[in-house]
C-alpha cells in the first residue's frame, strides 16, 4: 500500500491516519451524493428482486435502451435490503447470552427470549454516477453497545473501477476478516442463525475507514483469484461507555475460487488501544514495579495485534462443507487466542440441514497474576487485592468457549428463509465464556442451550 | 472413392453416394439431440448467431452467470442475461445446468451485492427478449426454451 504511508516515528496522534481520514471524508461524501440523488430521482428503481443492473461489467453490451437494463443514463439507482426477525432463548437464567463483546445484553438473565441476538434491518443504495464510478451506502438497524437500535453506517464507500477487474473503493469498507466476515449480517446469505460466534467474535470489528483495492484475475485450471488489500482505522463502542480503536490498520486478503471450492485466506495488523482496562493499569502501575510489569503484560493500549485466518468451503450443491481457523496474536496477552469450526450441511430441496462445531482457546494457559500482598504495608493491602480481584475478573472474562450446533433452513420462499437452530454452548474452566450481565456468584466454565427462531428476507 | 455408380443429377452424381450415409449421420445426430433435449429438460444455452462459440464447460457457464468472471476461457467477453424472477426456464436452468436451486441462486447474489461486490445478471422480460438481446450481442450468454430458439441464436453445447 504504498499509496499509503506508515506513520513518521513519533507523529502518534493520527499516525498514518491523517491521509485515510482525508479519503473517509471523500468517501462520506458518496452519502450526500446518494441523498441528493434520491430527492430529484424519485423514479429510482426501487429495484425488484436483487437489482435490475447487469453483471458487473460496465462495456459491451449496455447499449440496450430497454427498462430493466443497467443504467444507459447516470446516475442510477439500485435500492437493495437484507434482515432478519429472530428470537432467541437461553436456559441459563444466571447471565445474559451475547454473540459478541459489542453486545450490551442477550437472552438469559434479562430475558429469556431475546429480539437482540440476531435481529437487524439493512439497508442499501448503490448509485452508478458514472462509466466507472459507483458509491454504496449501506445502513444497519441492530441492537447497539448501548441497547439502543440507532441506525450505524455499515459501510458507505466510492468505488472506482480502473478496469473491470482492477478496483479501488475509497471511505467506509467491509473488513473482510473472514470467509462469510463481510456478509456475516445477512442471514439470508448464510445458513446458519450467525456465523460461528467462536471465529466470528474473535474480531468484533465489521469495518474500516480508508482504502481498499481489489483485484480479480483468472488463474490456469479454472481458478479464479481476488486479491484483497486494505489500509484504514476502526473504531468500536463498546457496553459501558468504554471504546476500542484501531489505528494503523492494514489487512492481505486472497480468496481462489474453482467451481464449488473456496479458499480464502487472511492477514490483518493493527494498533489497537480499548481504553476500558486503562484505568485499572494505571493504578496498578502506581504500584511500582511489580504493578507496572503486570500493567505492560495486560493492558492493551497502542498494542499491536495481528491476526491470521485461513477459510476453505466446498459446495456442489446438494451438501457443503466449510471450514475455517483464525488467529490472533499480539503483545498484550489479552489478544492471544485460536479459533476455528467446521460445518457439514445438506440441502434437500427448500430444506437444509447443518451441523457445526466450533471452538475459541486461548494460546496457553494465561497464567493468573497480581501483586504480592505479603510484601505491601498493611494499609495498600486492601486495595491491592481488590485490584487483583479485577484483574481476575478482566482475565476470566477472556471467551474460552466450544459450541455444537445442530441447524435447519427453510426457504419456503425464494427470498425468504426461515431458520431454526440449536446451540450448546460450553464455557472453558476459567472463562465466562459468552455470558455477560452475570448473577454476582456466577462461576467460569458455565454452559447453556440456546434455541434460536429467525427469520431471514433480502428485497 | 469409385463410387460414381448412377447419374441421377447433376447434384447426386457427385453426392448421391453421401445420401445415405447422411441419413444416417442425422439419424444418429437426431438420436443424440432429443438425448440431450431430454437432460436439459428443454431449456438450452444461447449466444448469437455470429458469435464462434461452440460449445462451454459447465464450470465456464457457472463462473459467468454466478459473476465471477466477465470473460470466456478464451479471454473473449461474456456478459451473462437472466429472465426474470420465478419463471419455470429460470428455474430449470439453473437447477439443470448449475446444479443449484433459486434460493441459492438467491443466496449467492445477496452475499455479492450487499459486499459490494457486483450485481446479478440483467434480467429480460421473457424468452423472446432474452433472443432478441443475444441475438444482437455476440459477447451476450442466455438460455431459452428449445421451442423458442431460431436461426438468430445458436444452442451451446454445454459439457
Amino acid at each position: 500500500m504504498r499509496e499509503h504511508p506508515q506513520d513518521r516515528a513519533g507523529a502518534r496522534p493520527p499516525s498514518g491516519g491523517r491521509v485515510v481520514a482525508a479519503l473517509f471524508a471523500t468517501g462520506l461524501l458518496a452519502i450526500r451524493f446518494l441523498a441528493i440523488g434520491l430527492l430529484f430521482a424519485p423514479s429510482a428503481s426501487s429495484a425488484q428482486s436483487l437489482g435490475p443492473a447487469s453483471g458487473s461489467q460496465e462495456p459491451g453490451a449496455e447499449a440496450e435502451e430497454d427498462g430493466r437494463s443497467r443504467p444507459s443514463r447516470y446516475p442510477g439507482f439500485t435500492f437493495n435490503g437484507f434482515g432478519t426477525l429472530g428470537l432467541t432463548r437461553s436456559n441459563e437464567r444466571g447471565a445474559d447470552f451475547v454473540a459478541n463483546s459489542l453486545r450490551p445484553q442477550g437472552p438469559g438473565r434479562s430475558d429469556e427470549w431475546s429480539p437482540d441476538v440476531d435481529s437487524r434491518l439493512g439497508l442499501q443504495l448503490s448509485a452508478d454516477l458514472m462509466p466507472k464510478l459507483t458509491a454504496v451506502v449501506q445502513v444497519v438497524v441492530e441492537q447497539t453497545h448501548d441497547d439502543d437500535y440507532e441506525p450505524t453506517i455499515e459501510w458507505a464507500n466510492l468505488k472506482f473501477s480502473i478496469t473491470e477487474d482492477l478496483g479501488v473503493r475509497i471511505g467506509r469498507t467491509a473488513l473482510p476478516t473472514f470467509l462469510v466476515a463481510d456478509h456475516r449480517k445477512v442471514g439470508f446469505a448464510n445458513p446458519w442463525v450467525r456465523p460461528p460466534i467462536e471465529l466470528y467474535g474473535l474480531v468484533p470489528v465489521f469495518n474500516s475507514d480508508g482504502l481498499d483495492l481489489s483485484y480479480r484475475h483468472r488463474l490456469g485450471g479454472g481458478w479464479g483469484h481476488t486479491i484483497q488489500a486494505i489500509a484504514g482505522f476502526s473504531n468500536a463502542d463498546l457496553p459501558g461507555g468504554s471504546r476500542a480503536e484501531i489505528r494503523d490498520l492494514y489487512g492481505l486478503f486472497d480468496t481462489f475460487e474453482r467451481s464449488a471450492l473456496t479458499l480464502r485466506t487472511a492477514l490483518a495488523t493493527g494498533r489497537v488501544t480499548i481504553d476500558f482496562s486503562q484505568p485499572l493499569f494505571d493504578l496498578f502501575r502506581a504500584f511500582g514495579p511489580e504493578g507496572v510489569a503486570i500493567a505492560d503484560r495486560f493492558d492493551v493500549d497502542d498494542q499491536r495485534i495481528d491476526f491470521a485466518s485461513v477459510g476453505v468451503g466446498y459446495d456442489p450443491g446438494e451438501w457443503f462443507v466449510t471450514a475455517e481457523g483464525g488467529q490472533i496474536r499480539g503483545s498484550s496477552l489479552v489478544a492471544d487466542r485460536t479459533s476455528g469450526y467446521v460445518t457439514g450441511g445438506r440441502r434437500m430441496g427448500d430444506l437444509t440441514v447443518h451441523v457445526t462445531y466450533s471452538e475459541a482457546v486461548r494460546n496457553g494457559s494465561i497464567p493468573r497474576s497480581g501483586l504480592t500482598l505479603s510484601t505491601l504495608p498493611p494499609e495498600l493491602v486492601p486495595p491491592a487485592s481488590a485490584l487483583n480481584a479485577a484483574l481476575d475478573e478482566v482475565l476470566t472474562s477472556i471467551v474460552e468457549q466450544r459450541t455444537v450446533s445442530l441447524g435447519l433452513r427453510w426457504d419456503f420462499r425464494p427470498d425468504v428463509a426461515l431458520k431454526l437452530q440449536l446451540d450448546r454452548i460450553e464455557a472453558g474452566p476459567e472463562s465466562y465464556g459468552p455470558f455477560v450481565n452475570r448473577d454476582p456468584g456466577f462461576e467460569a466454565g458455565a454452559d447453556a442451550t440456546l434455541i434460536t427462531l429467525n427469520c431471514d428476507f433480502v428485497f | 472413392m469409385g463410387c460414381k455408380r448412377v447419374d441421377r443429377s447433376e447434384d447426386s452424381s457427385r453426392w448421391g453416394w453421401l445420401r445415405p450415409r447422411l441419413a444416417l449421420a442425422l439419424l444418429l445426430l437426431a438420436g443424440a439431440a432429443s438425448a440431450n433435449d431430454i437432460n436439459s429438460s428443454e431449456v438450452v444455452v444461447v449466444v448469437a448467431a455470429a458469435s464462434p462459440l461452440e460449445s462451454l464447460s459447465q464450470a465456464a457457464l457457472s463462473d459467468v452467470f454466478l459473476g465471477r468472471t466477465s470473460r470466456l476461457p478464451d479471454g473473449r467477453p461474456a456478459v451473462a442475461l437472466d429472465l426474470r424472477e420465478g419463471s419455470s426456464a429460470r428455474a430449470e436452468f439453473y437447477e439443470t445446468y448449475l446444479g443449484r436451486s433459486a434460493a441459492q441462486i438467491k443466496a449467492h447474489w445477496s452475499k455479492i451485492i450487499f459486499t459490494g461486490r457486483g450485481s446479478p445478471p440483467r434480467e429480460v422480460a421473457n424468452g423472446l427478449e432474452m433472443r432478441r438481446l443475444v441475438a444482437q450481442d455476440p459477447g451476450a450468454i442466455g438460455y431459452l426454451e428449445l421451442s423458442l430458439v431460431d436461426d438468430s441464436v445458436k444452442k451451446v453445447r454445454i459439457e
